[in-house]
């Protein structure tokens, strides 16, 4: 066997699937940093992280999701559904203690049906969780009568989940920063992750081999749906870390959410037919994505067409992104 | 029939098997032996029940008459799992690797090394699998780029050596290759006809090949068989044949059968 000691170079990061987008972000960083004297400032870097902190975890999951060769589009329900399924807790006169509990049960058990349903009655997720999405939509407005509630502060739950700050930093940022690592880390350094990819890369070959193709899978739609459980949680609290109330609102998160998540994992190079993706990517993703509707907003896009403005960011991106893996492999 | 086998040189005994799917007569009172670190070679035209006999073998199909007796005992697989556990691996040249894992990962999907014995929060020993892959791999002189590279990147033959690698090193004592060298090119034929040169030089595994290519099975096998229509019709040593005398075997053998 000979072994040749690589030489990394900047074409090789490029090639990597996450490189390319973080060098276009860091291109928009740059791009809107100049067009627009707000945007590098720490009162602006603020307002990203708000919005990377509020959906990267759950891009991360549909990053480990998609890895298995499976989509989640009802995330951004499970997001909505956590926080009020806490709020019904404690309407019945308990505490948050057994409420935040009870809504990640419920979020796992969402998963759980998603997986089951995708795994053994052979749906594909797509439709499944299309399925799920738009029962829990009809669900969520039903238990809540389609209207909002203010969260009430139970300490140190609230703290904890969301409302607390931390040494002038937002717990739900600390939270992400966990989240991510803990993910990465199962990706490179435990057999779920290689199970992950192996299943999602070769589905026959790995089974062959004595994968549990089946149980990896179910527990990524579990994962997947428990972390937008609990950061439907952490955002529903939110409001508590500078001075308001926080809301368990029925259409917190909702497809925007969805999808949000699903780009995120997209642009940060995750593969749509299975087999590669990873945590830092999504994080990318995530980051890009925020750059944009912040720097849309700033350089004075006007709010009706900063949607349409974003959608050819994107895809502009995302060409940029394949052009530059094409570059740098050739 | 006899629980056990007493013959010593034997590592798989076939005995009378009979395999009919509907009206056809797959197999037909195939009697085969494989002897202990011998590569066996299985020839015959196509439909002749090579790969039903080894579906059998391997597990994936039960026989309808027969036994299969393996280091002497009596034994049945119920699917290929079974087979497996007890040493019995087939090489399946698509489905063998991952090709978004590294070349160390396949080795050790679905055997990996843990860094702590017990626990529920395992964590992989990568630097360990690396190391073991690649000292393996090493001795058995298969050709890889890189340790941890990418399956993708890899040959045919690279693929088909470290698919064969990965099943001695989880000590396989019977290996069955279905075309090993189908869709090769020359060099990378020749990369995994080397590999199981090296393999019968450590004479820890017994092989069965079941190819087409009768150049390619004469140059590496000790003996051969030749199925015709579900039937062994001739049996040869490697030195003592050529692909002439097999050929006319073959096609003289389906004129037979035909008439």
């Amino acid at each position: 066997m000979r072994i040749t000691r690589p030489r990394y170079t900047i074409r090789d990061f490029l090639s990597m699937r996450e490189g390319a987008v973080v060098m276009v972000t860091a291109v928009m960083i740059a791009v809107f940093s100049v067009l627009n004297s707000g945007f590098f400032t720490i009162a602006n870097s603020k307002v990203l992280a708000d919005f990377v902190a509020g959906n990267v975890a759950v891009a991360a999951g549909q990053v480990m999701l998609m890895i298995v060769g499976e989509i989640d589009l009802s995330v951004g329900q499970v997001y909505a559904l956590a926080p009020y399924v806490m709020y019904i807790v404690y309407q019945d006169g308990l505490t948050f203690r057994l409420g935040i509990p009870v809504a990640i049960l419920v979020a796992a058990l969402v998963g759980f049906i998603n997986g089951i349903v995708t795994v053994r009655l052979r749906v594909p997720s797509l439709i499944a969780t299309l399925g799920m999405g738009f029962f829990l939509s009809g669900f969520n407005i039903f238990i809540s009568n389609g209207w909002y509630q203010i969260m009430p502060e139970q300490e140190p739950y609230t703290a904890l989940f969301g409302g607390g700050v931390v040494a002038g930093v937002d717990v739900t940022y600390l939270w992400t920063a966990v989240a991510l690592i803990v993910l990465a880390i199962v990706l490179a350094w435990m057999r779920h992750g290689v199970w992950s990819i192996a299943t999602g890369s070769n589905l026959f070959g790995s089974r062959e081999v004595g994968v549990n193709i089946r149980r990896t899978k179910i527990l990524n739609f579990v994962l997947v749906s428990v972390l937008a459980g609990i950061w439907g949680i952490l955002i529903a609290n939110r409001g508590f870390t500078f001075g308001a109330s926080g809301v368990a609102d029925p259409t917190q998160g909702g497809d925007t959410l969805t999808l949000e998540s699903i780009a995120a994992a997209v642009i940060g190079g995750t593969s749509l037919l299975g087999g590669s993706g990873t945590i830092i990517g999504a994080f990318a993703g995530s980051l890009l994505i925020a750059v944009l509707q912040d720097g849309l907003i700033l350089v004075g896009a006007g709010a009706y067409i900063y949607q349409t403005l974003l959608g050819i960011a994107i895809i502009l991106c995302m060409a940029l992104n394949v052009r530059a893996r094409k570059w740098a492999s050739r | 029939m006899s629980e056990t086998l007493h013959d010593e040189t034997a590592i798989v005994k076939m005995d009378g098997i009979c395999k009919n799917f509907g009206a056809v007569k797959a197999l037909d009172n195939v009697t085969i032996t494989l002897r202990r670190g011998e590569v066996l070679g299985i020839v015959g035209d196509n439909g002749a029940g090579k790969s039903t006999l080894i579906k059998i073998l391997s597990g994936v199909y039960q026989p309808d008459k027969g036994e299969i007796y393996f280091e002497g005992n009596k034994t049945r697989f119920n699917s290929p799992i079974e087979a497996r556990k007890i040493g019995i691996e087939t090489i399946y040249q698509d489905l063998a690797l991952i090709d978004d894992l590294s070349v160390y990962h396949n080795i050790f999907l679905a055997k990996e090394q843990f860094l702590t014995a017990s626990s529920v929060l395992r964590f992989l020993d990568n630097k360990t699998m690396k190391t073991d892959a690649g000292r393996f791999l090493n001795d058995l002189k298969v050709d890889v780029p890189e340790i941890d590279a990418k399956a993708r990147v890899l040959s045919g033959g690279q693929r088909q050596a470290i698919a064969i690698a990965r099943s001695v090193f989880f000590s396989a004592k019977v290996l069955i290759m279905d075309e090993p060298t189908a869709a090769l090119g020359v060099v990378e034929t020749k990369r995994v006809l080397d590999l199981i040169e090296n393999l019968k030089k450590r004479g820890d595994v017994s092989i069965i090949i079941i190819a087409h290519n009768l150049a390619h099975v004469l140059a590496i096998v000790d003996r051969i068989v030749i199925l015709t229509r579900g039937k062994i019709i001739a049996e040869r040593k490697a030195k003592e044949t050529s692909v002439d005398d097999l050929t006319e075997i073959i096609s003289k053998g389906a004129l037979d059968i035909t008439i």
